[in-house]
This record gives C-alpha cells, structure tokens and sequence, in this order.
C-alpha cells in the first residue's frame, strides 16, 4: 500500500506544494506543512473509499491540515520569502512581469484569512462551486457570496498596492 | 490586476521542488502528529501520571506514614485521614475521566471530514483538554494543599515532641503567627504552581484556539 500511496502523491504533489504555498510565506514553514500534509494524507489512506475524486480528497485533508495546523509559522527576514528559486513559470519562460505579478498575487492573497485562502485556491484552481462547497462544507450558494466578497476585498487591495 | 489575471498568473506558476520517491518515503518514515493527536497522546500521559501520584500517595497514606508514626506513638488526626483520602478519591476520579475522555478523543482523530467538521472536532476537543487541564491542575492542587497541611501538622507535633511540650502549652499568639505564616506559604507555593502552569497552557493553545474558534465563525458566518 505504501508504494501505491508515494507514487500517487508523486503524481498529484502539485496539490500539495499549492496548499503550502498559499499558507506559508517562508520555504521552512513550506516544508514543515508540507511533510504534516503527507503524514496526514499517509495516515487517512486507508479511510479514501473513492466516493469522491482522489483530487477532491487531498485537497480537503491538505487544506484541514493546514487550516488547523499548530506549528507557528516562523517569523524570519525576507530573503526567505517567495522568490523565483521557489517556483518555475510552467508557460512562455522568465519575465519581470510575471514575476512581478507573482509578487502581487502572494502580497494580496497574504491578506486573506484562511478560509479566504482556501476558497480562492480552489476557485485558481478551475473546481466547480460543487466541488469547493464538498471540501469547505458550506453551501453552493455561499461559496458564490463568499467569492464575490474575496473578488472585491482582492480589488480593493490591487488598487490600494498600485496607489 | 484583476482577479482573472491573477488566476492566469496563478496558472503559471509550478513548484521547483518536486519530490522524489525516496524523499516522500523518508517523510513517511517521520512521525508528525496533527493536534488532535498530540491532544489524546497529551491526555494519555496525563492519565499515566494520574494514576503514578494516585498509587504514590495512596503508598505514603496508608503504609509508609502510619508506619512512621506507629513506630513514633503518635497517631493521624481523623480530620487529616478523611483530607487524605478526600485527595486520594479526589485523584482516583480524575484519573478515571481521564481515561474516559482519552477514548473519547481517540474516535475523532482524523482530518477526513470536511473543513467544518474538522474545525468543530479540533475545537470541541481543544475544549475537552483544556477542561481536563483544569480539573486535574484543580485535584493536584488540593492534593497539594492537603499534603501541605498535613507535613505542616506533622512537622509541629514532632517539633512539640522533642521538646516535650503540649498544645495547650503554646501561646495562642505564636500558635496564630505560625498558622498565618503556613498559610502564606500555601497560598504562595500552591498558587504559584497553579498560576504558573495556567499561564504555560494560554500561552501554549490560547492563541491557537481562538484562532480556529475564529475560523469556525468565520464558516458558521457563511451558512447563515
């Protein structure tokens, strides 16, 4: 079973990284939730009963882990912030721009509370209004609320940085 | 920017860091506990040095003390046994409760559910903990106490012992000075204890508990 387990978290580690990414701003903080979401995913295994998309079951337990995570995130100098050495560009290579946009994105989804974060992410990340309010456990109908609030807090927070 | 561009800059972004298979098996290797469970692993320890002071205490009450005192004449007040054994039930009880409420939080150790319900567990448990926290800080300080006044007892009779004088021999004044000065001490060293460990347990899951209890709001909010 373990074999099974690493080569699927092999496979979909992008979802894990993205978790870690959205709540963490420093690489060490990254790495320390991102071997809790592991151990968390590891130990609940047993209990995927495929009910629902392998995706949609890592996604709610790497977003309980870090949403209830009890580690405190490390408070250190910048220089271990978010910079290129972190991520890759996966399209059209390298430019300022993008990476200044990156910079933008990390700056304001860091103001969002973590349900905010997860919200957002899954909204990045194309799933449907069914699938977030599955993993969140609210309704279809105020995930729809709860985005328009996260669009205009997100605008308003654009503009103010651009100001 | 706006939030389309920002799900397109979002898009193009991968992590540099992909792991291996012998990294993730190494992480697998590594114990990492959620809070869930260093709570039930915290509450099983708990029970384990609940049940130590029990049997340590129930030692010193009813073998090794009468055995000092048989050998010395003397004999324990019926005010201090029924204090002694009032501590000793007292710590039987919370040990019990202890070991009811571990199997208790045992059943909810998983991260499965879905946010909320993984929210309510961690929460309602937090509270359990921190209601188990108390309850036994409360025995261990009555224990404490007890034990203080007991040694403190203990202590006068010896002394009046080897000076062969009587209680009716003692001035009331120095009587009530000693009886203050005891309790000064009680209240400093018991209360200490107490306010100290009271503070070690804020400090440890105070924030983190209204931060999730925030949370939590923050989602009960949402579905009203």
């Amino acid at each position: 079973m373990e074999k099974e387990f690493i080569e699927i978290i092999q496979k979909n580690q992008g979802i894990i990284h993205k978790v870690c990414n959205i709540y963490c701003d420093v690489q060490e903080d990254r790495n320390d939730l991102f071997q809790e979401i592991v151990a968390q995913l590891w130990k609940s295994y047993p209990s995927f009963r495929k009910e629902s998309k392998f995706s949609t079951w890592m996604y709610r337990v790497a977003l309980n882990t870090a949403i209830t995570s009890f580690k405190k995130t490390k408070r250190r100098p910048d220089q271990n912030r978010l910079t290129s050495d972190n991520y890759q560009i996966v399209d059209e290579g390298y430019n300022t721009e993008t990476e200044d946009n990156i910079k933008q994105l990390h700056r304001a989804v860091a103001q969002l509370t973590g349900i905010e974060k997860s919200i957002v992410l899954l909204y990045f990340e194309n799933k449907k209004y069914e699938e977030i309010a599955e993993i969140t456990g609210i309704t279809q109908n105020y995930v729809r609320v709860k985005m328009n609030r996260i669009k205009k807090k997100l605008k308003k927070l654009m503009t103010e940085e651009e100001e | 920017m706006e939030l389309t561009d920002l799900k397109k800059t979002w898009g193009k972004m991968a992590s540099n860091r992909e792991l291996d298979e012998d990294q993730l098996k190494e992480m697998l290797s590594k114990r990492t506990k959620n809070v869930i469970e260093r709570i039930e692993r915290n509450i099983k320890i708990g029970s384990v040095a609940l049940f130590a002071l029990f049997l340590i205490i129930a030692f010193d009450d009813y073998i090794l003390s009468p055995e000092i005192l048989g050998e010395m004449n003397a004999t324990v007040p019926d005010w201090l046994a029924f204090l002694g054994a009032f501590s000793n039930t007292l710590l039987f009880t919370t040990f019990i409760y202890f070991v009811f409420k571990y199997y208790r939080v045992k059943r909810k150790c998983d991260v499965v559910c879905d946010l909320k319900d993984t929210l309510r567990k961690t929460v309602e448990t937090l509270s359990l903990y921190q209601r188990l926290f108390y309850i036994a800080l409360g025995s261990l300080t009555i224990t404490m106490a007890v034990g203080f006044i007991a040694g403190l007892f203990q202590e006068s009779v010896t002394e009046l012992g080897v000076h062969d004088i009587s209680f009716a021999e003692i001035q009331k004044d120095q009587l009530f000075f000693e009886i203050i000065i005891g309790l000064v001490f009680l209240v400093v060293i018991v209360g200490g204890i107490f306010v100290f460990l009271r503070w070690g347990f804020h400090r440890l899951y105070g924030n983190y508990c209204r931060k999730l209890k925030q949370t939590l709001k923050e989602l009960n909010e949402i579905d009203e």
